[in-house]
């Protein structure tokens, strides 16, 4: 009985075996999704792998492979046109696109630009939270360990910026992120300038804050 | 499956939520079948099972920021589709009868087949053919195969039992479970592939 694959192609198929029954541990899910990027054959094979699992539970579910084939085609160019999801439980951050939300009216142009929480869950969206303040910026530094996040810089308050509910996370306090504080660090320079609000230097991403 | 068994998805769901679009397309792979499937039992027109399908998926990856794994992924894409698929039917305006039949036994836990929905337009009668070939290979790949491989497969994807379980279920090391599995999905897919017309998975 053979128990350990005898070559990498065998050791991906077996990872793919796994992965599809939610038992691949991290390296081997991380190997196996890039391997099935490159390799047709093993593409094939994962195919084959949730037809044999649909076919054991239902014959009716045994469709033809072409159609299979053809939908995954048709949905690849609709995917294409997609604004990549990125909602990872641990921040990864692109200082060249930050995530820009402008809030609507009030005086005292307040723009949130996303929003960072550290969520309870692995699947919670996390995105980086600023505050621009009637055109001085507000930058959210992450406290020491698990205190909540602390106004760094903030000069020429306008009083009628009330504190957002961004501000006052209640019950989640933001965890230290390393990532988030290169962000930050990388952002420094929009603590002197005017709002982020202007158009064509940020462009707003499929990021959400957790919650309806 | 047991509701208190973690998402075997949740992996891959993470992976896309870190941007990777294929990870998304392997979920893709592994469900669209079952999803046109239910859809199917909703709207009768081939043409537009594939059209709500791809909506489906469609609108499922632009939600995902929102999933938050409190249901298993399946779950929440199945809602989804049946959510789609009534939209489908309400801007097209379609037979009423067909619709309330469809909504008053739409109990969406049940995924059970009901013959008097069951009319998929299959398009051709060649792949009805085709569709029942792969069936009959299959079960008969499943039969020919040695009891250990069989029992093991036969409890993941039949059963729904974790590895974990089903090493206490065959008394074997998780090890043992997984390369037995493995080895049963490779037995079948030999005497399947040929059948499947992939000329050496370019399609895909």
């Amino acid at each position: 009985m053979m128990l350990e694959p005898s070559n990498d192609h065998e050791r991906m198929l077996q990872g793919l075996s796994a992965l599809s029954d939610g038992e691949a541990d991290g390296r081997e899910l991380r190997l196996s999704v890039d391997a099935w990027r490159q390799d047709p054959e093993l593409r094939a094979s994962w195919h084959c792998y949730a037809l044999i699992g649909d076919v054991l539970r239902s014959d009716d579910l045994a469709s033809a492979p072409k159609q299979d084939a053809s939908f995954l085609t048709a949905l690849r160019s609709k995917l294409a046109q997609e604004p990549v999801v990125l909602a990872p439980a641990a921040l990864v951050v692109q200082p060249a696109k930050p995530a820009v939300v402008a809030a609507a009216g009030g005086s005292g142009r307040v723009a949130a630009i996303g929003r960072a929480r550290r969520g309870w869950t692995t699947t919670a969206a996390v995105a980086a939270s600023f505050m621009v303040v009637a055109g001085v910026s507000l930058v959210w530094r992450a406290g020491p360990s698990s205190e909540a996040p602390v106004a760094a810089e903030l000069a020429q308050a306008d009083e009628s910026a009330s504190t957002p509910a961004s501000l006052t996370e209640s019950g989640n306090a933001m965890e230290r992120s390393q990532d988030l504080d290169r962000y930050l660090a990388a952002h420094r320079q929009f603590a002197q300038g005017p709002s982020l609000a202007a158009p064509g230097g940020v462009r707003q991403v499929a990021l959400t804050p957790e919650g309806r | 499956m047991s509701s208190l068994q973690p998402d075997v998805d949740a992996a891959l769901v993470e992976r896309v939520k870190q941007g990777d679009v294929k990870a998304f397309e392997m979920l893709v792979v592994k469900y669209q079948r079952r999803i046109e499937r239910l859809i199917g039992r909703m709207v009768r027109d081939s043409d537009l099972v594939f059209d709500i399908a791809q909506e489906t998926f469609i609108r499922a990856y632009r939600a995902l920021p929102q999933f938050r794994g409190e249901s298993a992924f399946y779950t929440w894409l199945y809602r989804i589709a049946v959510n789609t698929a009534k939209k489908a039917l309400v801007d097209l305006k379609r037979d009423p009868v067909i619709t309330e039949a469809a909504m008053a036994t739409g109990d969406d836990d049940d995924e059970t087949s009901r013959p008097q929905m069951e009319q998929i337009d299959m398009a051709t009668p060649e792949a009805l053919l085709a569709s029942k070939e792969i069936a009959s290979t299959v079960n008969a790949a499943i039969e020919a195969l040695s009891e250990d491989l069989r029992q093991a497969i036969t409890l993941r994807e039949i059963e729904g039992l974790s590895y974990e379980e089903i090493a206490d279920v065959m008394n074997c090391p998780i090890g043992t479970v997984r390369s037995r599995i493995f080895r049963a999905r490779e037995a079948i897919a030999l005497r399947l592939k040929p059948l499947l017309d992939t000329q050496n998975g370019e399609r895909w």
